[in-house]
């Protein structure tokens, strides 16, 4: 385990190593590439956030609140465009449907380490890590939280659990492409864009069923609403005024959708196993 | 002889040629079953009960939940993306120029069969018909609003026919980047255009400067004109008509210089 996670690392260094050479030989593109990170980012903001203008409460929050919560959203892309967005990473639905998971099997080292590497983009992944983080940090100034060493751990716990909360549900619904590739190639994106333009709005005061719905099977709830409120509470209160099962909650659902994606992504693999990629076929793959 | 013509010309005239073309297009799409599409549909589902029941909370008037049903149903009409900037990266817009009809009128038939047929049937459509079960009118203000409506859109997808060239043009000139285009084009659409956020919920001076830029008229203006909640139909229509107006002119002139650098790098 320990070999394991040494070649991890290597593998991490290798592929900053090779984002930072991308970065130097296409220049113009990596400034387009911050250019749309910021564009993207900053319209998912304005939109909900000029919503908040509007109302003293939007949905239980208050625009600071709501300023803090983009951030939070934000913060949360940054992490997954950080480590997932390189190689088609993050988007596994891609890798399964074209045919392309022999590539990363026949690599000397684990598949579950060349994925988690393989997504590592230091330099063209970080503009929206920064700006979010910005965001987020100012709207926790804005809102009265106090930053101290405790919260900022926490806000970072919090963030990687909702960015493996999103790859979960990716890989969960990617699943789909081990059995039909062409169809689901997508659906990985369809997942993420389902993420990307709803987690930004504050479920306060939704119909309660609808909002367990959005708090369990569609997780939109817990990528950005639901802890930017326990980091809200524990901001402003202090940590003591968390309640112990409701701050369990994100990593708690996270491991579940995590255990759910090793059982079903096994179960895939099996299948790949044994039937291959059906576009190893007379259509060719990409 | 007479065979090779008809072939050559698209069974003979252009309105075959685009009709041809969209039924191809209209039965392509479900070539790799209905899951290619059904995603999708899912975002887009979710998408409108998670508005409905935050506009709901709001309690900011029926007009709301009747405005954002109808921008749910008519999402691809209002959202135009043609295949102009996908057949860049996808190196198969040379192909298009060998076809024996206009590469423009191509991109719009093809818009239309791939993606305006398949979700007005499988989607727009049951859900227009399933509205009343969750308490949304499906009718427009009025028998009179419901024909400006009309009109309004046939000038909005004009509109967003004449932003895709223009975009795919701008594309052409980025190679790579035309990734990171298409990510800024989506969100600043999702912005901008009322599609999702209607411009009433913003504050007054911001709605009514949104409402006055040309994204504004895609999806605002005919929802607006639809739900009774435009003061001035009648303003809508020529404020979208004078941005159909600048838009064409840019995106004829644009395209078209474009077109050889197409035709050159053939994708």
């Amino acid at each position: 385990m320990v070999d394991n996670l040494k070649t991890v690392f290597r593998l991490y260094r290798r592929y900053a190593v090779m984002d930072l050479l991308w970065l130097l030989r296409d220049t113009r593109y990596f400034f387009i590439q911050v250019l749309s990170d910021g564009i993207s980012g900053g319209c998912t903001v304005a939109g909900v956030y000029l919503l908040s203008l509007n109302f003293d409460h939007f949905a239980g929050m208050k625009q600071s609140e709501i300023l803090f919560m983009m951030g939070y959203a934000l913060f949360v892309d940054g992490i997954f465009n950080l480590f997932f967005i390189g190689n088609n990473s993050g988007f596994i639905s891609r890798i399964v449907g074209r045919g392309q998971l022999d590539h990363l099997i026949i690599q000397p080292v684990p598949l579950w380490a060349e994925l988690l590497a393989q997504g590592f983009s230091p330099f063209s992944g970080s503009p929206l890590f920064l700006f979010g983080t910005g965001l987020a940090i100012y709207g926790a100034i804005k809102a009265g939280i106090i930053i101290n060493a405790v919260w900022l751990s926490i806000f970072l716990f919090y963030g990687i659990c909702s960015c493996l909360l999103i790859m979960s549900f990716l890989y969960i619904i990617s699943c789909m492409a081990f059995y039909a590739p062409a169809a689901a190639e997508e659906i990985s994106m369809v997942g993420r864009d389902l993420f990307s333009t709803l987690k930004t709005y504050p479920l306060g005061s939704m119909n309660p069923v609808v909002k367990r719905l959005f708090l369990t099977v569609l997780p939109i709830g817990l990528s950005a609403w639901f802890p930017s409120l326990l980091l809200l509470k524990a901001g402003t209160e202090g940590i003591t005024a968390l309640a112990f099962l409701p701050s369990l909650y994100l990593p708690g659902v996270t491991l579940v959708f995590m255990l759910t994606v090793l059982l079903l992504f096994k179960k895939g693999m099996k299948h790949y196993e044994r039937y291959g990629s059906p576009r190893y076929t007379g259509f060719g793959f990409r | 002889m007479n065979q090779n013509k008809n072939v050559l010309t698209g069974y003979g005239s252009l309105l075959k040629a685009i009709r041809s073309t969209m039924s191809i297009c209209a039965k392509q799409i479900f070539d790799g079953g209905f899951l290619f599409v059904a995603g999708g549909y899912m975002i887009q589902a979710v998408q409108f009960v998670m508005l409905i029941f935050i506009w709901k909370s709001l309690k900011q008037g029926e007009e709301l939940m009747t405005y954002t049903l109808m921008a749910t149903i008519l999402h691809q009409e209002l959202n135009i993306i043609s295949p102009a900037t996908a057949s860049l990266w996808e190196g198969s817009v040379i192909g298009r120029f060998l076809r024996p009809i206009p590469v423009e009128v191509s991109f719009f038939a093809e818009t239309v069969g791939k993606w305006w047929i398949p979700h007005f049937l499988f989607f727009g459509l049951p859900l227009w018909l399933l509205a009343p079960a969750f308490g949304i009118s499906p009718l427009p203000a009025s028998a009179m609003h419901g024909l400006l409506a009309l009109i309004s859109l046939i000038l909005a997808a004009s509109l967003g026919f004449a932003l895709d060239l223009i975009f795919a043009s701008f594309a052409m000139h980025l190679k790579n980047g035309c990734f990171a285009a298409l990510a800024i084009r989506e969100a600043i659409f999702a912005l901008l255009s009322g599609e999702m956020i209607p411009f009433s919920l913003f504050p007054k001076a911001v709605g009514r400067l949104f409402s006055l830029m040309p994204l504004g008229s895609i999806a605002h203006g005919p929802l607006t004109i639809y739900t009774g909640l435009a003061n001035n139909p009648l303003w809508v229509l020529g404020l979208q008509l004078f941005w159909n107006l600048v838009l064409w002119t840019v995106a004829i002139l644009f395209f078209r210089k474009s077109k050889e650098r197409m035709i050159s790098f053939g994708g």
